[in-house]
C-alpha cells in the first residue's frame, strides 16, 4: 500500500506492508530508497535499518524511534489522517515534534480531482465539547480571523475562527449543542478554509 | 522512625474514622483513597455518569453513582451528596480540592448529616474565604498585607480617597471573589468611577456581595506559599514554602519547594508568619497561606486556601510528612506527632502538572481515549494519576490528568529528573503539556531561578520556538514513522466510547478493511 505523507511542505511516498507485523523487520521504500524496518507494537519504538543513510542525524545501521505522544485526528468524509506526534530519535536529549498528513496514495489521482469542480468549504470543529455561543449568521461576510463560535471544552473556552474571507452559506449548530470532533459547524458558499483559535 | 511514617490512629482516638467519602474525583480522589487504605480506612467513591470507568471508582470500597456529567448536577450537587453520605453510612468526607472544597456551607450540610467534614471549621473557612475580614484579622496580628483599604469601599470618593494613599497601578478586588475573578486592575485616575461600578456590579451577580476594596497593585510578583498543618487543639507547624510562579492565564504549571527567591532566614520568617496567620483563624488540618512577593524584603500576605492543594506533594517531598494523612488523623481528633524543630528541609522537589492541551496549538484541550500510557519511574519519582490505558478522559472537568512530582537533593539533580521522568511518559491518543514542560525546565532563566508570574508570557517567542516542526535533515525517518502509524491506526480494533448528546454512543468496530475501501472510494470521488 502507498502512502503519501506530507511533511514540512513536501510529500514523500511510502510504500509499506498492508499489515504491519510485530516486532519482525520487513522491507519497505520512502520516494524509491529501499529500507528495512521494524515495529515494535508494545513498547512504541520504530527501528529503521537504512544502508543509504537517508537521514544524517541517523547513528549506525540501525536507528530507533521512540515514541512519546500521538494524537490522529480523521474527519468524517475526508481521506486524510492528521497525525500530530512527539518521538525521540536514537541518542536524542529532547523530543522532535512531528505534524504530517497522511493519505493513501492513488497514482494519477491528482489529475482526476484537479479536474473537478471545487468542494464547498466547512468548517469542522477541531474539538469535542458544548456550543456556548453562536456569532456566525446565515448570509454574513466574514474576514480571516473573525469569531464564528465558541466551544467550551474542559472548563475551557475555545473560539473557532474564520482563517479566510466568505459568504455564510449554513450554520449547523446551535447554543447549547454538543458537538464531537470533526463535526460539520458552519459551511461557506465560497472558498474559505477553517481552523480553531 | 521516618515523619512520613508516623502518626497512626489510636486506641483511645475521640472520633475513630471507618468509612471515609470522597466528594470529588480524578487525581485527588485516588490521592485520599491512597491515604485512607494506609489507615485500614474504607472509601466510598462517587462518579458522575461520564466517570463511571474513572479509577478511583475502581479503587474504592464503594461508590455512588451521582447522576448527570456537568459539576452542577453532580460534584456541585449538594443535596445529592449529602444524600450520598446517608446512603453509604460514611462517617467522614474527604472535600479534596476544588468544587466543594472551600465551601463552608457544605461543611456544615455535611456536619447535620452526622459525619465529619476533613478540613478546618466552618467558622475558619468563612473568616478566611472573605478576604476583608482576613486582611483585618492579619492586621491585628501583625501580618503584613499588601497596602490597600481596610473596609468595604463605600463610593467612588470613598475610593479616590484610597487611591492618593495606594497609587497607581492598583487593583480592585472583590471581597467574596476568587480564582482570578471579580479582579479589576486600574492605571490611572480617569478609569476609577468606571472600574468600580464595573467590580461591583461582577462581584455582586458572581459571589453575591458587592463588597469591593482596594490594593496596591504588583505587577509580575512571585508566588509563593507556605503549607502549614495544625490539629484541632491548637498544635501547628509549617511545611516551608513552595514557589507557584510558572504560571499560564493564572493557573500554575509548575510548582517547586522550597524557593530559591528565600534564604534562611526569610524561610523561617515567612514560615512563622503562616503559623501566626493559620492560628489567628483558629484553624485545624492542612492549609496553605499564600504571599505575594515584590522582593523578598516586601512580602505580603494574600490570601489563605482552606484545603488541601494540587501542589501539596511537593511539601511532603521535601518534609517527609504525608499530609493528607494527616488530614485523616487530625479528623480524628489526633494530636501532631511532631513539632516544628522536628521537621528539616530536604532537597528539592518539582511539580509539573500533564493537562490534556496541546501547547504547540494554544493549548487546546484535548479530550479523548488514552490509548496507552506509560509513567515513568525509578529514583526520586511519583506519579500521582487517575490514568490508564484505555481510560477516556471526558470533557465535562478540568484537564489536568497526572502529576509528575520528582524529589532531588539538590535542584539541579531534580531538574534532571523530571526531564528524565518527562522524557520516559509515554502518552497515545491524547495531547498532553508534557513538552512545554520539558521548554520550561530548559530554559536558562528557569534553572537560574530568576522569573516571576510572567515568565511565560515574557518568554513567549521563545515557547514557540519550542515547538517547531522535524529538522530538514530528519525528515526522511519521521515520514516513515507517520505512514506507520497511519497503518496502526487504521489497524486498531478498539471500540470508542463517546459521549455525545447526553447518551453513551459506541462507536462501531473499526476495520482496515472497510476503512480501506472508503478510503480508496473517496479517493476515487466515488462516495
Amino acid at each position: 500500500m502507498q502512502w503519501k505523507v506530507l511533511i514540512g511542505g513536501k510529500d514523500r511516498i511510502v510504500d509499506l506492508p498492508d499489515l504491519i507485523p510485530d516486532n519482525i523487520s520487513f522491507p519497505a521504500t520512502i520516494d524509491n530508497h529501499p529500507v528495512q524496518l521494524r515495529w515494535q507494537r508494545a513498547t512504541r519504538a520504530l527501528f529503521i535499518l537504512d544502508s543509504k543513510n537517508l537521514d544524517s542525524k541517523a547513528s549506525g545501521p540501525w536507528a530507533s524511534l521512540n515514541l512519546r505522544s500521538k494524537t490522529v485526528s480523521k474527519f468524517a468524509g475526508e481521506s486524510d489522517l492528521i497525525i500530530s506526534s512527539e518521538y525521540m530519535p536514537a541518542g536524542a536529549k529532547f523530543p522532535v515534534i512531528l505534524d504530517a498528513t497522511v493519505a493513501l496514495h492513488i497514482p494519477g489521482q491528482e489529475a482526476r480531482e484537479g479536474a473537478k469542480a471545487k468542494k464547498p468549504k466547512v468548517v469542522r470543529s477541531q474539538i469535542t465539547g458544548k456550543v456556548l455561543k453562536v456569532m456566525a449568521k446565515v448570509g454574513d461576510t466574514v474576514n480571516a480571523g473573525d469569531a464564528l463560535m465558541i466551544i467550551e471544552a474542559m472548563k475551557m473556552e475555545n473560539r473557532v475562527l474564520a482563517m479566510a474571507q466568505g459568504v455564510i452559506e449554513s450554520v449547523k449548530v446551535s447554543e447549547g449543542e454538543m458537538v464531537s470532533t470533526g463535526a460539520e459547524l458552519v459551511r461557506f458558499k465560497q472558498a474559505a478554509s477553517d481552523t480553531q483559535g | 522512625m521516618s515523619l512520613y511514617t508516623k502518626g497512626q490512629i489510636s486506641n483511645g482516638s475521640p472520633r475513630r474514622i471507618k468509612r471515609l467519602l470522597i466528594a470529588n474525583r480524578g487525581e485527588i480522589a485516588v490521592r485520599i483513597i491512597r491515604a485512607a487504605r494506609d489507615l485500614g480506612i474504607e472509601t466510598v467513591a462517587l462518579y458522575s455518569d461520564a466517570d463511571q470507568f474513572s479509577l478511583h471508582v475502581k479503587l474504592a470500597d464503594y461508590s455512588v453513582r451521582l447522576p448527570g456529567n456537568t459539576p452542577l448536577e453532580t460534584y456541585l450537587n449538594v443535596p445529592v451528596l449529602i444524600q450520598a453520605v446517608k446512603d453509604s453510612k460514611a462517617d467522614a468526607v474527604h472535600p479534596g480540592y476544588g468544587f466543594l472544597s472551600e465551601s463552608a456551607d457544605f461543611a456544615d450540610a455535611v456536619a447535620s448529616a452526622g459525619a465529619k467534614f476533613v478540613g478546618p471549621s466552618a467558622a475558619s473557612m468563612r473568616t478566611m474565604g472573605d478576604k476583608i475580614e482576613a486582611k483585618k484579622l492579619m492586621k491585628i496580628h501583625k501580618v503584613q498585607c499588601v497596602p490597600g483599604s481596610e473596609n468595604p469601599l463605600k463610593d467612588v470618593d470613598d475610593l479616590r480617597k484610597h487611591a492618593k494613599e495606594v497609587g497607581f497601578p492598583m487593583i480592585l478586588k472583590a471581597s467574596a471573589g476568587g480564582g482570578g475573578r471579580g479582579m479589576r486592575v486600574v492605571r490611572n485616575e480617569g478609569d476609577l468611577a468606571e472600574s468600580f461600578a464595573a467590580c461591583t456590579r461582577e462581584a455582586a451577580s458572581y459571589f453575591g456581595n458587592p463588597a469591593v476594596f482596594c490594593e496596591r497593585y504588583i505587577e509580575n510578583p512571585r508566588h509563593i506559599e507556605v503549607q502549614v498543618l495544625f490539629d484541632e487543639h491548637g498544635n501547628g507547624v509549617h511545611l516551608f514554602e513552595r514557589d507557584c510562579s510558572i504560571q499560564r492565564r493564572h493557573q500554575k504549571l509548575i510548582e517547586e519547594a522550597p524557593s530559591l527567591f528565600l534564604n534562611e532566614v526569610q524561610r523561617a520568617e515567612i514560615g512563622r508568619r503562616a503559623v501566626i496567620a493559620a492560628k489567628a483563624a483558629g484553624y485545624s488540618s492542612a492549609g496553605t497561606i499564600e504571599f505575594i512577593c515584590e522582593s523578598p524584603e516586601r512580602i505580603y500576605f494574600m490570601e489563605m486556601n482552606t484545603r488541601i492543594q494540587v501542589e501539596h506533594t511537593v511539601s511532603e517531598e521535601i518534609s517527609d510528612i504525608d499530609l493528607v494523612r494527616w488530614q485523616i488523623l487530625v479528623a480524628c481528633g489526633e494530636k501532631l506527632a511532631f513539632k516544628q524543630e522536628d521537621i528539616h528541609l530536604r532537597g528539592w522537589a518539582f511539580e509539573a502538572r500533564i493537562n490534556a492541551e496541546d501547547p504547540a496549538k494554544g493549548f487546546l484541550p484535548g479530550p479523548g481515549r488514552v490509548n496507552q500510557v506509560r509513567f515513568p519511574a525509578g529514583p526520586g519519582i511519583r506519579v500521582d494519576s487517575h490514568l490508564y490505558s484505555g481510560y477516556e478522559i471526558p470533557q465535562f472537568y478540568d484537564s489536568m490528568v497526572a502529576k509528575l512530582i520528582v524529589w532531588g537533593p539538590t535542584r539541579d539533580i531534580a531538574i534532571e529528573r523530571m526531564l528524565r521522568a518527562l522524557s520516559e511518559f509515554e502518552i497515545d491518543g491524547i495531547p498532553t503539556t508534557a513538552k512545554f514542560h520539558e521548554a520550561v525546565l530548559r530554559h536558562p532563566l528557569f534553572r537560574a531561578g530568576t522569573f516571576n508570574t510572567g515568565f511565560i508570557d515574557q518568554q513567549a517567542e521563545y515557547f514557540k520556538g519550542a515547538f517547531s516542526a522535524v529538522p530538514d535533515d530528519q525528515q526522511t525517518h519521521a515520514a516513515i514513522l507517520a505512514a506507520v502509524l497511519a497503518v496502526e491506526e487504521l489497524r486498531r480494533p478498539a471500540t470508542m466510547v463517546s459521549e455525545v448528546k447526553g447518551t453513551l454512543v459506541s462507536n462501531q468496530e473499526r476495520s482496515l478493511w472497510r476503512d480501506r475501501a472508503r478510503l480508496e472510494a473517496t479517493n476515487r470521488g466515488g462516495i
